[in-house]
C-alpha cells in the first residue's frame, strides 16, 4: 500500500512574550469553576517552552551518549546515542529484544545505566528534577486498581506537585481528553484494558509536561482509540511538547513522527528525519500485455529499470498473471501519466500502473536485515 | 475548541478521518490544560503522598478485614473471659494462690489480674507483629512485580521517597492498630477488675516500636526479593526471636548463663521480643517473687529481667538503620 510521507512542518516558534502574558491572564481564580474548554471558550494559549537560561535554542528533549546496560553477562543495550529534539514527535523502533524497553526505562529512571549517560530536558539522566516535566506511559500500564479514576489522577498530580486547588480542573481536563469523564468515580478495577491505557495517558499529561514518553500507547486500543491517540500526539506536538513514541506499529509511527531512530541489538542503526529517510525512492510498477523493445528503450532513456518479469514468472490466477511486469525508479509521481502515454504509444496495453513508495516498514526491515547480516 | 475522546466530540475535525496527508486543524487538538505552572519544589512532600496512599490502601483493600474481624472476636472473648476470671477470684482465691498469699503476704489478686492484662497485650503484640510482617513483605516487591511503581518512579519522586512513604504509611497503620487494640484490652481489664497500669502509654509505645521494627526489617526483604520469600524468612525469624526470648526467661529462673546468653545475642540480632519485654515490664504489677529469692516471672507472659532502657535506644536505632538499608537497596535496584 502506497502511503505519502507525513510531511509535517515543524511547529512555528511561539512568541514567548505574548504567551507569557496570555498565560498570566489565563491563570484561573483560586475558586475552581467548571473546567475551561468544556463549553468551548477561546483556545488555550500556546505554552511557553522552557528555555535554557540565556536564551538560544530549546535544549534537546533527550540526549544520550554511549548508553549501555548489562544484566549479568547479557548486554541489553550496547552503545546507544540518541538525540531527540524538543517539540517533535520521535519514533523509537526496533525488533523485539533490541533494547527499546530497557532504553526507555533508563530514560525515565527505572533502570540505572551500566555505562554512558545523557540528559533529559536539560538535566542529567536519573535526576529526579528532570522528571518534573516528564510524562510517561509504561508499556505494562498497571496501576493501583483499587483507586477510583479521579483519585488515581489526583494521586499522580500530587506526585508532580500540582497544587491541590489546581488538581480538580486538571483532572477534569485530562479525563475529557481521554474520553473517560463519565467514569471518574469508578474504580480502575472495573476498567477495560483500553480504558486503563487511556487513563494511563491521562496521568502522563496531567502536569503539563515538556516531554511525553509513550511506550506502546495503543497496544490495547481499537482502531478508533488508535486514531484518537494519533490525534492526541499531534495535539501535543502542536503545543510544543516533545513526544517519544515507542511503537511496533510502523504505519502509526509513519503517520505521526517527525523523526525516527531504528535500533537493533542495543545500537542505533538509523536515525534521522522521517521525510529524509523514506523519500527519494519511488517506484512505478507497470503491468503490460506485451513488452516491445522500443518501449523498453523509450522507458530506459528516462527512468532506470529496476526489474522486468515475463508472463511465465507469475503463477496462473495470480495478480498480473500472463502479463509483463516492469519496475521503474521515478523521481516524481508526476511522471506517471507520461509512462502511460509511452506504453500506449508503443502499442502495449497497460493493465496496471502502480506507484510504490518506500515505507517505513521497508526501511525498517532493510536496515535490521542488513545489520544482522 | 477542545479535543475530547470518543465519537462526536472531536471538535471541528470530527467525522473526518485523519489521513496521512491531512493536517488536522490546530484548534481541534488544543488541550484544555491551559496555563503553564512550574510545580513547586515539593520533594519532601512526596513521601507523605505515598504514605497516605499506603495507609488508604491498607484500609481500602480487603486484605486487612480478616485481621480486624478476628481482633474484634478476640477482644469480645477477652472481655467475656476476663469477667469470669475476675468473678472467680473475687468469690474465693484458688488453692495455689491462697497458699502464696498466706506465705508471702502479697496481693495475689492484683498479680493474677496483671497476668490477665499481659496475656491480652501479648496477643495484641503478636497479632501486630505478624501483621507488620505480612504488610511489609509485599509493600515494595509486589508493586515491582505488578509494575505499578513504574508510573510513580518516573515522576519527580525519589526512591527514598517511595520507601519512606511506604514506611510511614505502614507504621502509622500498625501504630493505630496497636493503640486501639491495646487501649481496648487495658480498658476491658480496668472495666472488669479496676486495674490500670500508669505506665500503659509507654508500654504501648514500646509495642509500636516493636511492630515498626519488624515492619522496617521486613521492608529490607521487600526491597530485595519476592514477597513470599521475605514473608517466610521473617516469620521464621520472628518465631525464633520469641522462642529465644523464652529461653532467656527460663535461663534467668534456673540460673543458666548459657541460656541467658543465647537470649541476649538473639535480642541483639532481632530485638522484637526484647521490646515486648520492655513494654510488658512497664504494665505488669510489681513482682514480689525476686524479693522472696525466686527469680521467676509472673506467669508465662510476665517479665523477670526487663531489658535496660538501652534496649529501647537500640531498637529505635535498629529500626532506622533497617529503613535506611531498605532505601539504599531499593535506590540501586533496576525495575
Amino acid at each position: 500500500m502506497a502511503r505519502a510521507p507525513p510531511a509535517v512542518p515543524a511547529a512555528p516558534p511561539p512568541d514567548i512574550g505574548h504567551t507569557l502574558i496570555m498565560a498570566t491572564l489565563q491563570t484561573p481564580p483560586p475558586t475552581a469553576g467548571p473546567a475551561p474548554g468544556v463549553e468551548g471558550p477561546p483556545p488555550a494559549p500556546h505554552r511557553a517552552p522552557q528555555k535554557p537560561p540565556g536564551g538560544g535554542r530549546p535544549p534537546l528533549a533527550v540526549e544520550t551518549h554511549g548508553l549501555r546496560k548489562e544484566y549479568g553477562r547479557k548486554v541489553a543495550v550496547a552503545n546507544l546515542s540518541l538525540s531527540v529534539p524538543a517539540e517533535e514527535v520521535f519514533g523509537f523502533l526496533g525488533p523485539n529484544g533490541a533494547g527499546k524497553s530497557t532504553t526507555v526505562k533508563m530514560l525515565v529512571g527505572l533502570v540505572r545505566p551500566t555505562a554512558g549517560g545523557g540528559s533529559l530536558l536539560g538535566r542529567p539522566l536519573g535526576d529526579v528534577g528532570a522528571r518534573r516535566r516528564l510524562g510517561f506511559l509504561p508499556e505494562q500500564f498497571r496501576f493501583h486498581e483499587w483507586l477510583r479514576a479521579e483519585e488515581f489522577l489526583n494521586f499522580h498530580a500530587s506526585l508532580y506537585g500540582v497544587p491541590p486547588r489546581e488538581r480538580g480542573r486538571r483532572i477534569a481536563d485530562v479525563l475529557q481528553l481521554v474520553g473517560l469523564e463519565a467514569r471518574a468515580q469508578d474504580t480502575l478495577r472495573t476498567f477495560s484494558k483500553g480504558m486503563l491505557q487511556r487513563i494511563g495517558i491521562a496521568q502522563a499529561v496531567i502536569a503539563d509536561p515538556q516531554l511525553v514518553i509513550l511506550d506502546e500507547p495503543t497496544s490495547a486500543l481499537d482502531p478508533i482509540g488508535r486514531r484518537d491517540v494519533r490525534d492526541l500526539i499531534r495535539g501535543l506536538r502542536e503545543r510544543g511538547i516533545a513526544v517519544f513514541l515507542n511503537s511496533h506499529l510502523l504505519s502509526e509511527v509513519e503517520m505521526v513522527c517527525d523523526r525516527v531512530a531504528i535500533i537493533d541489538r542495543g545500537m542505533v542503526i538509523h536515525q534521522g528525519r522521517l521525510a529524509e529517510l523514506i523519500t527519494g525512492t519511488l517506484e512505478a510498477e507497470l503491468r503490460l500485455d506485451a513488452l516491445p523493445a522500443s518501449l523498453v528503450a523509450a522507458l530506459e532513456a528516462r527512468w532506470p529499470i529496476r526489474g522486468t518479469a515475463g508472463p511465465a514468472s507469475s503463477a496462473p490466477g495470480a495478480d498480473g498473471a500472463g502479463l509483463w511486469t516492469l519496475r521503474l525508479a521515478l523521481q516524481d509521481d508526476a511522471d506517471l501519466p507520461q509512462i502511460a502515454d509511452l506504453a500506449i504509444h508503443h502499442g502495449a496495453r497497460l493493465h496496471a500502473l502502480i506507484p510504490h513508495r518506500t515505507t517505513l516498514e521497508d526501511l525498517f526491515v532493510q536496515s535490521v536485515e542488513n545489520h544482522d547480516r | 475548541m477542545t479535543l475530547t475522546w470518543g465519537a462526536g466530540s472531536l471538535g471541528p475535525g470530527a467525522g473526518t478521518l485523519p489521513t496521512a496527508h491531512s493536517h488536522v486543524p490546530r484548534e481541534s487538538h488544543e488541550l484544555t490544560i491551559t496555563h503553564s505552572h512550574l510545580p513547586r519544589e515539593s520533594h519532601q512532600m512526596n513521601a507523605f503522598v505515598i504514605a497516605k496512599l499506603t495507609f488508604r490502601e491498607a484500609l481500602r483493600r480487603k486484605a486487612l478485614y480478616g485481621a480486624v474481624a478476628l481482633t474484634v472476636a478476640f477482644l469480645a472473648l477477652y472481655a467475656w473471659g476476663t469477667g469470669y476470671i475476675v468473678r472467680e477470684l473475687d468469690e474465693g482465691l484458688p488453692q495455689g494462690l491462697a497458699r502464696l498469699a498466706s506465705q508471702s503476704g502479697v496481693d495475689v489478686r492484683l498479680l493474677a489480674i496483671g497476668e490477665l492484662l499481659l496475656a491480652g497485650l501479648y496477643a495484641v503484640s503478636n497479632i501486630a507483629g505478624l501483621l507488620a510482617i505480612f504488610m511489609a513483605a509485599g509493600t515494595i516487591s509486589q508493586e515491582v512485580e505488578q509494575g505499578t511503581l513504574q508510573s510513580i518512579i518516573s515522576k519527580p519522586v525519589s526512591r527514598v521517597d517511595v520507601v519512606l512513604g511506604k514506611w510511614l504509611g505502614g507504621a502509622a497503620m500498625l501504630a493505630t492498630y496497636v493503640a486501639i487494640t491495646g487501649v481496648l484490652a487495658a480498658g476491658i481489664v480496668y472495666w472488669r477488675a479496676g486495674y490500670l497500669p500508669t505506665q500503659l502509654p509507654l508500654g504501648l509505645l514500646l509495642l509500636m516500636l516493636k511492630t515498626t521494627l519488624l515492619y522496617s526489617l521486613t521492608m529490607v526483604g521487600s526491597a530485595t526479593v519476592p514477597a513470599i520469600t521475605t514473608g517466610i524468612v521473617m516469620l521464621i525469624v520472628y518465631v525464633v526471636a520469641n522462642v529465644t526470648g523464652m529461653i532467656e526467661q527460663v535461663g534467668v529462673a534456673i540460673g543458666s548463663e548459657t541460656m541467658v546468653r543465647i537470649g541476649v545475642i538473639a535480642s541483639l540480632l532481632i530485638p522484637s521480643d526484647a521490646l515486648w519485654k520492655m513494654g510488658a515490664s512497664l504494665v505488669q504489677p510489681p513482682n514480689p517473687l525476686p524479693a522472696l529469692g525466686i527469680q521467676m516471672s509472673l506467669g508465662p507472659f510476665g517479665v523477670v529481667n526487663p531489658p535496660s532502657v538501652w534496649m529501647g535506644v537500640y531498637g529505635l536505632t535498629y529500626t532506622l538503620l533497617a529503613l535506611g538499608l531498605a532505601a539504599l537497596i531499593f535506590s540501586r535496584r533496576d525495575l
